[in-house]
Parts: C-alpha cells; sequence; structure tokens
C-alpha cells in the first residue's frame, strides 16, 4: 500500500537519512525503534511532507511520486488519506476538543457541519473522551490531549496513521490510557506506523519491527526476530541497554 | 483659584472641543485603523509566507514609514504632492497618513505575534488537510491576535493622539478646535489643557475598552 524508496535527507552537512526503505501493507502495525538521533523522526516527517526529502520516491496506493519534486496538490492528495499524530500533540489550542477533530473534515474537506460534528463526537467517545468535548487543550491532560489527538488523526479515515513518539511528552502515568487506545485501533486492523520508545508497546502490538541507526535500516523483522533473535550486534546493544536486559 | 470667567469659559467650550472630538477625531482614529489593520496584515502575511518581489515592497515601505516622521508624511502627501498635480482633500490626505503609518507599525506587531504561534499548529494544519491560507485564517491568525491584542491597543491609543496632527493639514478636529477658541480667547494655556484632558478622558476609555477585551480572549481560549 505504502512504499518508500531510497529516501535521502540531509540538514547542511548532516546526513539524516541515508537511503532509507520501507514497505507499509494494509493493517500492519509498524514499529520503528532506535536511539535519539538516529532519523525516525525525519523519516516520518519526510513521509508526510513535513520535510522535504532530497530525494527518494513514494508509492502510495497506484500513485508514484519523487519525493523531492512534489507538487502541493500531489502532497495534499496524501495527506486526505493519512493521519499524524505528533509527539507534542500540537492540537489546535484555539479550538476545542470536538473543533479539533472537525476542523479538517469541514474546512479541508468541506464536509457539512453537523455530518462533521457527529462524527467528531463519535470518534471523541472511541478514544474515552465523551465528557469533553467543549474542553480547550490547555484544560485537559497530556494523556486527554493526545487522545484527541489520536482522534482528530483517525477522524477523516485515513488508511495509514503515523505516530511520531505519541507518549514521549507523557508523565508516565499517563502513557498506557494512550497505549491503550493505539492497541485499540491495531486490533481493528488500522494500518499504522509507530515511531516509539515503549519497546513492549512494539513487542506486542507491531507485526514489523524496524531498527534504525544513523540514518539507515539496521534490522527489520516480526517483533520475535528483532528482540530475540537480532543478527546484528548493535540492535542486541540498543535493546539491552533500553530494555535493561530485562524481558519484555 | 480659577476665577469665575475661565471657569465658565472652560465649561462653554466643552462642546465646541468635544463636538469635533466625536464627528472628527474618533472616526478619523477608527477608518485609519481599520485600514492599516488590513494593509498591515496584508505586509505580515506577505513577510511570512516570502511572497517574492511583494515581500521586499513590504520591508521597503516598512522601512520608509518608520523611518521618517508623520508629520513629514503628512506635509509631504497635502502640501508636496499638490505639485506634481495630484490634489487630495484635508481628510483623505489625512487618513492615508495614518493609515500608512499605522500599517507599517503593526505590521511589525503581527509579524511578531503570527511567528510567536508555534510551528506545530501550522503543521498540524497540514495534516488534516488543510492548505497554508485555511490554516493561517482559522488556527494561526486567531492565536496570533490574542498575542498582539494588547500592543495593537497600543497603537490604536497612540493614533488617537497622533490625529491632531491634522491640524497641520486644515483638518478640523478636536485639537484645531482647541487652538481656534484660544486663539479667539487669548487663553491657550487653559485651552490647551482642557483638550487635553479630553484626550486623556478618550484615552481611559479606550484602556478600559482594552481590559474587557483581553479578558474576553482570556476566555475564549
Amino acid at each position: 500500500m505504502l512504499k518508500i524508496d531510497h529516501i535521502h535527507k540531509a540538514f547542511g552537512d548532516n546526513q539524516v537519512l541515508k537511503g532509507v526503505s520501507l514497505e507499509v501493507d494494509k493493517g500492519d502495525v509498524v514499529c520503528i525503534i532506535g536511539p535519539s538521533g538516529s532519523g525516525k523522526t525525519t523519516l516520518l516527517r519526510c513521509i508526510n511532507f513535513l520535510e522535504s526529502a532530497d530525494q527518494g520516491t513514494m508509492q502510495f496506493n497506484d500513485k508514484t511520486l519523487d519525493l523531492h519534486k512534489v507538487t502541493k496538490q500531489e502532497i495534499r492528495e496524501v495527506r486526505f488519506h493519512t493521519g499524524f499524530v505528533f509527539q507534542n500533540y500540537n492540537l489546535f489550542r484555539n479550538k476545542t476538543a470536538l473543533e479539533n477533530v472537525t476542523e479538517g473534515l469541514i474546512i479541508a474537506r468541506g464536509m457539512a457541519k453537523e455530518e462533521a460534528e457527529k462524527i467528531g463526537r463519535e470518534t471523541l467517545d472511541k478514544v474515552g473522551l465523551s465528557g469533553r468535548y467543549d474542553y480547550y487543550p490547555k484544560q485537559l491532560s497530556g494523556g486527554q490531549q493526545q487522545r484527541v489527538g489520536i482522534a482528530r488523526a483517525i477522524a477523516a479515515n485515513p488508511e495509514v496513521i503515523f505516530f511520531d513518539e505519541p507518549t514521549s511528552a507523557l508523565d508516565p502515568e499517563l502513557i498506557d490510557e494512550v497505549l491503550a487506545v493505539m492497541k485499540q485501533l491495531a486490533r481493528e486492523g488500522t494500518t499504522m506506523v509507530v515511531v516509539t520508545h515503549e519497546m513492549s508497546f512494539a513487542h506486542d502490538v507491531a507485526n514489523k519491527v524496524i531498527f534504525m541507526e544513523h540514518g539507515s535500516i539496521v534490522e527489520q523483522g516480526t517483533p520475535e526476530e528483532v528482540f530475540y533473535h537480532a543478527r546484528e550486534e548493535h540492535t542486541k546493544q540498543f535493546l539491552r541497554r533500553i530494555t535493561h536486559g530485562q524481558n519484555l | 483659584m480659577i476665577s469665575d470667567s475661565l471657569a465658565e469659559l472652560l465649561i462653554q467650550s466643552i462642546p465646541g472641543l468635544l463636538i469635533p472630538g466625536l464627528t472628527v477625531t474618533i472616526p478619523l482614529t477608527l477608518v485609519s485603523f481599520g485600514l492599516g489593520l488590513i494593509l498591515a496584515l496584508f505586509t505580515a502575511l506577505v513577510q511570512i509566507a516570502r511572497v517574492p518581489v511583494l515581500r521586499q515592497v513590504a520591508r521597503f515601505y516598512v522601512w520608509i514609514i518608520r523611518g521618517t516622521p508623520l508629520l513629514v508624511q503628512l506635509y509631504i502627501i497635502f502640501y508636496g504632492l499638490p505639485s506634481l498635480n495630484i490634489k487630495i482633500d484635508a481628510i483623505p490626505s489625512a487618513i492615508i497618513a495614518f493609515t500608512l503609518s499605522v500599517g507599517a507599525y503593526t505590521s511589525e506587531t503581527l509579524r511578531a505575534a503570527i511567528l510567536s504561534v508555534p510551528q506545530g499548529q501550522l503543521e498540524a494544519g497540514y495534516c488534516v488537510g488543510m492548505t497554508f491560507s485555511q490554516t493561517m485564517r482559522r488556527i494561526i491568525i486567531p492565536q496570533a491576535f490574542k498575542t498582539a491584542f494588547p500592543p495593537l491597543f497600543n497603537s490604536f491609543i497612540g493614533l488617537t493622539k497622533d490625529t491632531s496632527l491634522a491640524a497641520n493639514v486644515t483638518v478640523l478636529e478636536m485639537f484645531m478646535a482647541a487652538q481656534r477658541i484660544a486663539a479667539r480667547t487669548y487663553e491657550p494655556f487653559a485651552l490647551y489643557c482642557e483638550v487635553g484632558v479630553i484626550y486623556l478622558l478618550f484615552c481611559t476609555v479606550l484602556s478600559k475598552i482594552q481590559d474587557i477585551g483581553e479578558r474576553k480572549l482570556e476566555h475564549m481560549q
């Protein structure tokens, strides 16, 4: 469904992505793990054109795009069919929880207000925020804000949702409520690409795990393969460090 | 202290000052500020969106207006342009000068306020499928307005007083009314103090409106 080929990105002299390729099939939950600065977030941002890649191609559904020479219209087309969840939530601060979800439906997609609000309420119910429709972001906890962020990303029924470290900005006790929503989405067959430091989530929920380091994919496979039978020494070292040798 | 006749003069001159104040000073301020804000928003946006050419024009405009006295600009428009066969009446001349001035100064206020909205808000707009201009209109500018509101009101209060400069180009506004009464009665000290107090009253009312506005905006988000 989504295929990325040889994506390159540099910030000045700093090569952040060195020819990364990646394939996502319908229903996949792909977790991208790796140390800070390995290029995971940049990869996700390049795929959704928040950064412009220096080279590489993207195949999305039946369309092939040159990531370096993509038009505004093509970008918008891809974004209409994808969702993005940010590390810092990035909820619209001047909009209520419900408006955060409906804004894209009404303004970008031209949906009627009543229909959008119906979808908005259903989506917020789904992430467990039934009583919070009219709350502004600053009146919500971090976990609640991120769940609104997820509701906003899934409202338009996208074909794939990108999560950029969705729990990294959260207090530890709020992480589980967000992961629970993500697990539910995975169970329903939602296609997801998740950059995360939550190894147990990657272990339990992903069907594909990608380990990145220094702008390249070092290793990929099923959670079983990557977590227990890693071929590369770097992968083993990283996993030992991040799990402190404990079992997942 | 104050003689009866002086007290009488001060009271009698109130309508003579208030009427031009309410019918010229205030409308001149409102119209110039309204037009100036539109110009400012446009000037700020072409710079933020990095529109080629227009962006340079915007910088040039801000540079010229901020770098020359408002009084000089007024004189150029009203007394200077007729030598190029461009004749503009007094009130339109004043409106043009004040609009250009407000546009230049508040464009910097708006630009800073828009840039102070985190980049993530724009990215979030993109990610739900909105365009740059949709995100600006619906998300960024409303948030920026809250930040910009106090300094914008500052400019508004400043302009209320600056309209007195229009007296120099024959606009019969509140200050010129005071000049005329002072010349007729030989009481410049009393009259200029009195007109100063009326400006102070106007600005005090505006400050109150600003307080109310800020509280409203606080509730909005």
